[in-house]
């Protein structure tokens, strides 16, 4: 039904008012903070102000430790979205079919996700560490010492160790995916087994295929999910060694902490934010094609 | 999306202006109740000194005291020692984990939150809390009698004067020194070891540790906080300079062959496997939790943990071993001393706009000569800044326990350097060092002028 | 029934893989149950549960997580709901622009804003209240409310508003008495996976109260380890406590899995 720009009813107004006040006060607000302190040499007690101009920008963009910090969240993102779209989506498959204790095992990997991050996080970091952890333990029994490692302290083994925990919180891709399964009529498989398809076949040449909006949503919702994946390598290798599995989210964290220097969290808090607004204004365009923006 | 953008700059915009007014507005109002309340206060304290006449118990006053350490339950036991002695001052405490304190003390302070008396760290805080911070000179004139300086280490209190940049802004409780090795006793004899004096000897006891005992690290300490790889590297390096102190006051540098020497030493006891790269995944509470359980032989920490020296300590605590001993790190090279940094930890402070500073000064007095002072000695938390508090070392039941204290005394008197750390920046200089023991670096010049360079940029305050 | 028809020794396979896959999963479970009994075995277990840990009892902190919960869960289904019936059915000017800004916002990482919300409620004076923490999350979790609230009144069409107009109803009673009672299931939705983000939600909790008394379920996994000590006992007891502390998201999904499912698949963004 079309109306005319006429019929403009402008109680509208009145409905989205709880909203607009909530999200100026503590969105609009917080974004003009960082804007406005980027460019100001201040500490979190707020007494002197002193004018850098583009100063914090600058420390910012030669600071190694940053930029760093921001590729390791994309890395990490970009594995995230592998890991969903193939681990994942064989496991929504694999649910699909019937044997003793499916249920189950549905339950065991979709529940780590709803859990508290951070409780993951911990018992991981409990268990990969060296002397007393449960893996190197179980390692140490099987007599397979060869293969120990300092999962939480070595350069190349950490960051392993976190791409494993991002593995572990596979469940919001298996729900898309069992989601977008159950919209599929099953003569469409049928039709593929009659024609002499094995299994593997079926699902990489017919299923995966037939999936594409699932995969759209895997895709964005994990890209935005790294960013908010902070407890993941807080609890875990807290960033070390040597800041190498440092994501945004713990950067800015161990700045934000001392409070010493507000102007320069906030410079480093409004890059990230444009990058993740820039990352979702990609979902928008990509996921809403008739919007007329 | 040109669109969305444009509202959003709108609403930035809207917004900017609204808490434009709003905060002169909030300004202004905040001001007129400050002044309210400090006029009712004023008034009731004049119907309280008429009703003192009549009535003790009516003029008791309520101090609101911020710290972070030691424990909540530590800080109970001297309030209620105050108390007993102040029966009319109440002290209600807010404890708060450290790096929360640190942030959350002066946005209390800010927002108007009454505290009386607060306890200040001796890292840069002094200086972003200054404002509301009344200068404690002139009270302590006044309500400590003027020979009030006679009672601290002079130099503890001319420390915490620097740190004010000249103004004295607060007294501190003790002094606190690191690294320091703590070892266990029975298995060191067990084994047919000796406290080690050069690093000779503290080669081979680790050996025989190795050797004999394979299921024992022999020294552990907390590597995943970098920051006391950090500590350790600086007390590696004050074994012949005072090189912290050169580049923390002075043009010294990380290039230098000073600090240099001291990373270098840290590789060596990696290459001559005094550590294991097992270490780097030790937090804090796992590498003392080894050095209990009997699993670790020695831990590293700071002169905060001496605690451990003392038998009913121990036994109160719950660990189980039976004789602890300290010593500091032995010098790499024969004409280095063994030696640590010691710095003042932890000031008190009145807030500039108490209405019980008399209380307030009082407290503070217990805390820093009286019997709170007494007990956070006693108990090993700090060595007090009163100068005549003496150790009850009574409580150190061990021979090898006296020596380690005496040993860790004579070195908290003699520090290379004060340890007057940047958080921050220990935290950052520590993760390099570990990523060069890893050899994530080419080389150590690469290493330490990464350092150099990350001090030079001006983020660490 | 199986999802497509398959040879015997493929399925023998599929379901190899995924025992092999469960043992991998299952490995994390064990280790904090293993951790969780060292030195007193059960006896860590009842001392987290009968004794107060830094000064408050586990269920404390369950007790704060869950009004935390309510408080948001309530608020951003009412606003949502408001919002999502404005921007699906009323049409006012700007429209658009606004509703996708506020989408847009679904992108906010939570430490982005961690110092300037400082300053925010400190100003407002809710600094270390609940109200420090719900008012945050409702902000960060209201973009996808409103997308969700605005998907399910997408799917009802006009007649339904023109023909209560019809009636004599104006655009509030129409929304109040007509599409509020409509939407019922997506508003159980929302608030479910509110509850379930209060669970889970660290830093707010973390940053935002410093009362321990007012302590989250969540904070409690990170302030107990230094609260207990590192006495070689403490370290069961530690593990023990982060055990029970995951009882109650394990009961929330268990009991409410079917609405989290379906909210979470209801706010995608659709095509």
């Amino acid at each position: 039904m079309k109306i005319s720009r006429k019929g403009y009813e402008w109680t509208g107004y009145l409905f989205i008012l709880p909203l607009l006040v909530l999200f100026s006060i503590f969105l609009v607000y917080s974004i003009f903070f960082i804007v406005r302190n980027s460019f100001f040499d201040v500490d979190i007690s707020f007494i002197d102000f002193e004018y850098v101009g583009l100063e914090n920008y600058r420390m910012l963009f030669e600071d190694a430790r940053f930029i760093r910090s921001i590729v390791n969240t994309l890395i990490f993102a970009v594995v995230s979205v592998v890991a969903g779209m193939t681990l994942g989506f064989f496991i929504a498959i694999a649910v699909k079919f019937k044997f003793r204790g499916v249920n189950v095992l549905h339950s065991l990997f979709f529940a780590p996700s709803l859990m508290p991050m951070v409780l993951v996080a911990t018992v991981f970091s409990m268990m990969f560490e060296y002397r007393n952890g449960t893996l190197n333990v179980i390692l140490r029994s099987l007599n397979l010492d060869i293969l120990t490692r300092n999962w939480l302290s070595d350069p190349l083994f950490s960051y392993v160790s976190i791409i494993f925990v991002l593995i572990y919180l596979i469940g919001i891709p298996i729900m898309y995916y069992t989601a977008g399964l159950a919209t599929i009529d099953s003569s469409f498989y049928e039709a593929a087994s009659i024609d002499g398809a094995n299994m593997i076949q079926i699902i990489t040449k017919v299923i995966f295929p037939s999936l594409a909006t699932s995969h759209k949503t895997v895709i964005l919702t994990l890209l935005l999910g790294t960013f908010r994946a902070f407890e993941v390598v807080f609890m875990t290798t807290g960033g070390g060694p040597v800041f190498k599995t440092d994501i945004v989210g713990t950067y800015l964290y161990s700045y934000s902490t001392s409070g010493t220097n507000v102007g320069y969290i906030s410079a480093a808090s409004l890059i990230v934010l444009i990058l993740a607004f820039i990352i979702a204004m990609i979902q928008l365009k990509i996921s809403s094609r008739n919007i007329n923006l | 999306m040109k669109r969305i953008f444009v509202v959003l700059v709108l609403m930035v915009m809207v917004l900017t202006m609204i808490s434009g007014c709003a905060k002169t507005n909030g300004g202004s109002s905040q001001e007129a109740i400050k002044e309210g309340e400090a006029g009712s206060a004023h008034e009731s304290d004049n119907k309280a000194d008429e009703v003192e006449q009549d009535n003790d118990e009516a003029d008791t006053v309520t101090l609101k005291f911020w710290s972070w350490y030691p424990s909540g339950d530590m800080w109970n036991d001297m309030i209620s020692g105050f108390e007993a002695e102040n029966p009319n001052i109440k002290i209600e405490l807010t404890h708060l984990e450290s790096s929360t304190y640190q942030e959350k003390l002066p946005v209390a302070l800010a927002t108007g939150e009454e505290v009386d008396v607060m306890a200040i760290m001796t890292n840069d805080m002094v200086n972003q809390l200054k404002t509301y911070i009344e200068p404690i000179e002139p009270l302590a004139d006044q309500y400590m009698g003027p020979d009030w300086r006679k009672s601290y280490t002079a130099n503890d209190i001319a420390l915490a004067e620097d740190k004010g940049e000249g103004e004295l802004y607060f007294i501190p409780i003790g002094k606190i020194g690191s690294p320091i090795i703590y070892y266990n006793v029975d298995m060191f004899d067990e084994l047919g070891l000796e406290v080690p004096v050069t690093y000779e000897d503290f080669k081979r006891v680790t050996a025989t540790i190795r050797e004999q005992r394979p299921d024992v690290m022999p020294l552990s300490f907390c590597g995943k906080g970098t920051w006391f790889v950090d500590e350790i590297v600086w007390a590696l390096a004050g074994q012949d300079s005072d090189i912290f102190n050169q580049i923390r006051y002075g043009d010294g540098a990380f290039t230098s062959d000073e600090y240099k020497a001291g990373v270098e030493r840290f590789k060596q006891m990696f290459d001559d496997e005094i550590f294991g790269v097992d270490v780097l995944d030790l937090d804090y509470g796992r590498s003392l939790e080894l050095f209990y359980s009997g699993e670790a032989a020695m831990v590293a920490q700071g002169t905060w943990e001496a605690a451990m020296l003392s038998e009913s300590i121990r036994n109160k605590n719950g660990i189980p071993l039976n004789n602890i001993g300290a010593f500091g790190f032995p010098p790499v090279n024969d004409e280095g001393t063994a030696n640590l940094r010691a710095y003042i930890e932890q000031g008190l402070a009145v807030r500039n706009s108490s209405e019980h500073v008399e209380e307030a000064m009082k407290f503070i007095e217990y805390m820093t000569v009286g019997g709170g002072s007494d007990y956070l000695g006693d108990n090993f938390i700090f060595t007090p800044t009163h100068s005549n508090y003496k150790v009850d070392t009574d409580s150190i039941t061990s021979e090898e326990g006296r020596a380690g204290f005496d040993a860790m005394t004579e070195l908290l008197n003699n520090p290379s350097s004060d340890r007057n750390n940047m958080s921050d920046l220990s935290t950052a200089t520590g993760a390099v060092i570990v990523g060069y023991i890893l050899d994530q670096y080419s080389s150590i010049d690469e290493a330490l002028e990464f350092i150099q360079a990350e001090y030079e940029t001006g983020k660490y305050k | 029934m199986d999802l497509f028809i398959v040879t015997k020794k493929e399925k023998k396979i599929l379901i190899g893989v995924m025992i092999a896959l469960a043992f991998i999963w299952c490995l994390p479970i064990y280790s904090a149950i293993r951790n969780s009994l060292i030195f007193n075995g059960i006896k860590n277990y009842s001392s987290v549960l009968s004794e107060p840990i830094d000064g408050i009892y586990i269920y404390q902190s369950f007790f704060n997580t869950m009004i935390i919960a309510i408080g948001h869960a309530i608020l951003v289904v009412l606003i949502s709901a408001l919002s999502g019936y404005a921007f699906s059915k009323i049409n006012f000017p700007m429209k658009n622009i606004i509703y996708y800004t506020i989408v847009i916002c679904l992108a906010v990482p939570g430490t982005v804003i961690l110092v300037p919300m400082f300053t925010i409620l400190r100003n407002l004076g809710i600094y270390n209240t609940f109200f420090a923490v719900i008012l945050p999350e409702a902000t960060l979790t209201l973009p996808f409310g409103v997308l969700m609230m605005r998907n399910y009144y997408d799917s009802f069409s006009r007649g339904i508003s023109e023909a209560a107009k019809i009636d004599g109803a104006n655009t509030f009673q129409t929304f109040y008495k007509v599409f509020l009672p409509l939407s019922k299931p997506a508003t159980i939705n929302l608030g479910v996976l509110c509850v379930m983000w209060s669970f889970q939600d660290y830093l707010l909790p973390l940053m935002f109260l410093s009362d321990k008394e007012k302590m989250t379920a969540t904070v409690a996994v990170s302030s107990y380890k230094a609260a207990m000590g590192y006495m070689p006992a403490d370290m069961g007891r530690y593990n023990a406590s982060l055990v029970v502390l995951a009882i109650p998201s394990i009961v929330l999904f268990a009991v409410l899995k079917r609405y989290i499912k379906s909210g979470i698949m209801s706010g995608s963004v659709k095509g």
